[in-house]
């Protein structure tokens, strides 16, 4: 399996899991055009699954619907694009796992300042990833997962130091993962069996991407990458 | 390589110069106040070669304007050039045209005309024009001699010129170029491979029309599928509503085979009943037969009576109708007897007439008056016997006269008596007739009263016969009639036996709680079916939205497969941009060009933009505009073989400009400097 980074940050995020003959798109937050580029514009066997209704995360959704690409994503998230009622809008929810081609996913409540899941994927090439964006701490471990995707928005400090206003940090610390969190969480779960650790989302102001990769790589011992757009990586159980 | 080199420029008479002779060298600094002729002398270089001024316009204003008494003379510029070291001396005079026309003392302006010469020989417009093509072309004279032209140009112009400098670039430098992820460009090249297509732009509208119509195609799904789910009914339970039916279905059938078992066994000891009561039946029929025949014999008597009085009426119609003909007839004889007595009675007259005529014919006497006998000539006295023979003579003539007046008399009476005659015997036969006629009217007349008292009687009698009351007649008929009496009996009797028979059997089971239950079942079922015909409707539904899905689908595929075409364009060209921008941009020293621009929607525009350390021309300042300028004009002499005298106006304002080969005349404003100065280096 190949991990493609469309796009990762709050200008637009969309990742690709690509597998032999199915494609699964993680969010589509990105013009639809950039989205079939990545898809070397073959649309057989894709399917969607979104967290939450931001642009940066939905923005193309009635486009991809309309192409006839199923979108899973919960009731709210549909509700807020006023697609609720779209013929290729699954609604899942929360706890619940849906098989979409080889792929099972698990969607889980995440705290963020709408309604937004977290995802936990399987399928065989890539095993059990973690999916994670746009939450300011988890709550939950995920014993036996293969891969983690996860957001690592930005730095405290860094914020403090340039002078971001304050209504927008308020917005920022209470909705997306910093630095610390992040490596909270990567503390307290099991990564005996994980593979890679793919850091979004970085904020462009507020971050500095060589520092967060070399301080999780430290404190993990796996294979960090900041994930960016065009970047692809091979995304199996094992690096071999 | 070609230079060309401006040696001298002469001007007479020309705008405001009136004679002026300019020696050039590699580097010529001419120096003037405002108005003292720096633009003029750039006007007549290019007049010189083109009979344009440096505006494009033809023979423009060449005279004098302030002193208009100049104009008569030949406006004139020389030029001596340096072609690669040869000299060509070019002269444009310029005429206006005076003539005398015939019987007129007075010269006429009539125009303009311009003479040319090479090296002194006068030519004609062609040859002095070929000369001059073959030193440089007229479209590149501004090109290599105006450093500020270029930029002047519309982008599009500039911009082919600039790819034209780039020189051809083939497919495979492109290709070899480009490198992508997202397509391996296969397609395109087999599209340039094919020559299909008059360029990439053209297959390239092909493609974004093809999208357009898909586009459109694609949008239909939404709605359409949108309507397929508003008409899909509930999802029930199936299976119960089948496991449901089919239980009342059962229950049905246990209901009518009670029935029908129950009506077959009915039907068994019945059979016995049936025929007595059809025997009852055939008895009944006779004793119908019975009594329609009474009835019948009763209605048609009641229907003679009425035929009788029609039949009197008769009588008694054409018996009134026979007086009012005697009548008739009577009257109109009387009408002829009493003409008959008015025309005897007229006829009498006549007779009386003629007798009274003949009385008085009859009694005339002949008179002769002998003094009367004169000759008639010589009125003397005739003679006697002349008197005696005329007096027999003439008592001849009367005698005569009057027997033929009498017999004329008498035969008019003859004739009158014949028709009295006549008259009489007709009114005779009259009378008589009058007379029959009476004696048949006062016959006919008494059978009046006999018919109507008939007539009477008759009425009289249908009136009894109607008033009957045919079907009380009937029963009393009936109840005299032996054979019915016969019938009754015997009906009677089986009617008995009916009875005795039908009670035998007991009292006959209705059924009606299991009807009711039947007809409850069937509406149950009926509501059941109906909604298990929903099923059939939701699957035909969802086969129908998974087969626009389907299409949906496909139709997005398809956009994508011509966007990945177009995206393969756009890196093709997008590729070929580069290539180019690096080859122009390699041929410049101090500008770069900006070929393309990078639209929002991630295509990109042609364009042509040329820049100075990263500032587009058209916002550069005075000095920067020149250098670059200058930059491109050097560029394109190279590119174009030739080095031609270059002008440089405001030079003031500009403290360097570049080396290049060809020769620079600069113009210098300088208000101290009333007349041209020249500085030749």
């Amino acid at each position: 399996m190949e991990l493609r980074v469309i796009g990762s940050n709050s200008a637009g995020n969309a990742y690709l899991l690509k597998g032999e003959t199915e494609t699964l798109l993680i969010e589509c937050g990105v013009q639809f055009r950039k989205i079939k580029e990545a898809l070397q514009f073959n649309l057989q066997g894709v399917s969607c699954i979104v967290t939450h209704c931001h642009g940066d995360h939905a923005k193309a959704i009635k486009d991809v619907l309309n192409a006839g690409v199923p979108v899973y994503g919960g009731v709210d998230t549909f509700k807020a694009c006023d697609v609720d009622r779209h013929h290729n809008a699954m609604v899942i929810r929360a706890g619940l796992s849906y098989q979409i081609g080889e792929f099972k996913v698990r969607p889980f409540s995440v705290n963020h300042d709408v309604p937004c899941f977290g995802f936990l994927i399987h399928h065989p090439e890539c095993g059990l990833t973690l999916f994670l964006t746009d939450t300011y701490y988890c709550d939950y471990v995920f014993p036996g997962i293969n891969n983690i995707i996860v957001e690592c928005n930005h730095d405290e400090l860094i914020m403090e130091g340039n002078g971001t206003p304050g209504f927008l940090r308020d917005r920022i610390v209470q909705s997306h993962m910093n630095l610390e969190t992040c490596k909270g969480l990567l503390a307290a779960n099991d990564l005996s069996t994980v593979n890679n650790i793919v850091l979004i989302h970085l904020s462009d102001s507020n971050s500095d991407e060589r520092r967060f990769v070399r301080e999780i790589r430290d404190l993990t011992g796996k294979n960090v990458v900041a994930a960016s757009a065009g970047l692809s990586i091979p995304f199996n159980k094992t690096a071999i | 390589m070609k230079t060309i080199y401006l040696q001298t420029l002469s001007l007479r008479n020309f705008k405001g110069i009136t004679d002026l002779l300019i020696q050039f060298g590699q580097s010529t600094k001419i120096s003037g106040a405002n108005e003292s002729g720096k633009s003029t002398i750039l006007s007549a270089f290019f007049w010189l070669l083109t009979g344009k001024d440096e505006f494009d316009r033809k023979d423009y204003e060449i005279k004098n304007t302030l002193r208009k008494e100049l104009n008569a003379q030949s406006h004139e510029v020389e030029g001596v050039f340096l072609v690669n070291n040869r000299e060509l001396k070019l002269k444009r005079v310029y005429m206006e045209d005076w003539q005398k026309p015939k019987g007129q003392s007075q010269k006429v302006f009539k125009g303009h005309y311009t003479e040319y010469y090479v090296n002194d020989v006068p030519v004609s417009l062609t040859e002095y024009q070929a000369d001059v093509d073959a030193m440089i072309s007229p479209s590149l004279i501004k090109l290599l001699t105006n450093p500020h032209y270029f930029n002047s140009l519309d982008w599009k112009d500039q911009r082919r010129g600039l790819v034209d400098i780039a020189g051809e670039i083939t497919n495979e430098d492109i290709f070899t170029s480009m490198n992508s992820k997202v397509t391996d460009f296969s397609h395109l090249r087999e599209v340039l491979g094919s020559g299909k297509y008059k360029d990439l732009d053209d297959y390239k509208k092909q493609l974004g029309a093809k999208k357009a119509g898909l586009k459109k195609d694609s949008e239909q799904y939404l709605p359409r599928i949108d309507e397929a789910k508003r008409g899909l009914p509930d999802v029930l339970d199936w299976d119960d509503l089948a496991k449901q039916i089919k239980a009342k279905k059962a229950r049905v059938e246990d209901i009518d085979q009670q029935l029908a078992d129950y009506s077959k066994g009915l039907q068994e000891k019945q059979k016995g009943i049936t025929a007595l009561n059809n025997e009852i039946f055939l008895k009944n029929t006779l004793l119908d037969g019975i009594r329609s025949k009474i009835k019948s014999g009763l209605l048609e008597n009641q229907n003679g009576k009425t035929s009788e009085i029609a039949s009197v009426q008769n009588q008694i119609d054409s018996n009134n109708r026979e007086v009012s003909r005697l009548e008739k007839e009577i009257t109109s004889k009387d009408e002829m007897v009493e003409r008959c007595k008015t025309e005897i009675e007229r006829l009498d007259m006549l007779i009386q007439g003629n007798r009274e005529q003949w009385e008085k014919i009859n009694a005339e006497k002949f008179v002769f008056d002998e003094n009367g006998c004169v000759c008639p000539s010589c009125k003397q006295q005739l003679p006697v016997d002349d008197v005696v023979k005329t007096k027999a003579g003439l008592l001849k003539n009367f005698n005569e006269g009057v027997a033929s007046r009498k017999a004329d008399e008498v035969r008019k009476s003859d004739r009158s008596k014949e028709q009295k005659a006549q008259e009489e015997k007709t009114l005779q036969s009259l009378e008589q007739a009058i007379e029959d006629l009476g004696t048949q009217l006062k016959v006919t007349k008494e059978k009046v009263p006999a018919l109507a008292q008939q007539l009477a009687d008759i009425k009289e009698l249908a009136k009894n016969a109607s008033s009957i009351d045919i079907e009380a007649a009937v029963t009393v008929l009936m109840d005299k009639n032996g054979d019915a009496l016969n019938l009754l009996d015997e009906i009677e009797e089986l009617r008995k036996l009916v009875k005795i028979q039908t009670d035998a059997l007991g009292e006959p089971v209705t059924f009606e709680k299991e009807k009711a239950e039947k007809a409850t079942l069937n509406e149950e079922l009926d509501e059941l079916k109906e909604k298990l015909s929903r099923k059939a409707t939701i699957e035909k539904t969802e086969l129908r939205i998974a087969q626009l899905k389907k299409e949906e689908s496909a139709t997005a595929q398809e956009i994508a497969t011509i966007e990945q075409k177009e995206f393969e364009i756009e890196a093709y060209n997008r590729a070929k941009m580069d290539i180019l921008e690096k080859r122009v941009n390699d041929r410049f020293r101090y500008v770069s060009f900006r070929l393309f621009d990078q639209q929002v929607n991630g295509g990109i525009a042609d364009t042509c933009v040329c820049e100075y350390k990263d500032v587009p021309y058209k916002t550069l300042n005075t000095a920067a505009k020149l250098l670059a300028g200058l930059d491109v004009l050097n560029t394109l002499s190279q590119h174009y073989e030739i080095y031609a005298p270059v002008f440089c106006d405001n030079r003031e304002s500009v403290t360097f400009i570049p080396e290049i080969n060809s020769q620079i005349i600069s113009l210098f404003v300088s208000p101290a400097d009333t007349t041209l100065r020249v500085e030749a280096a």
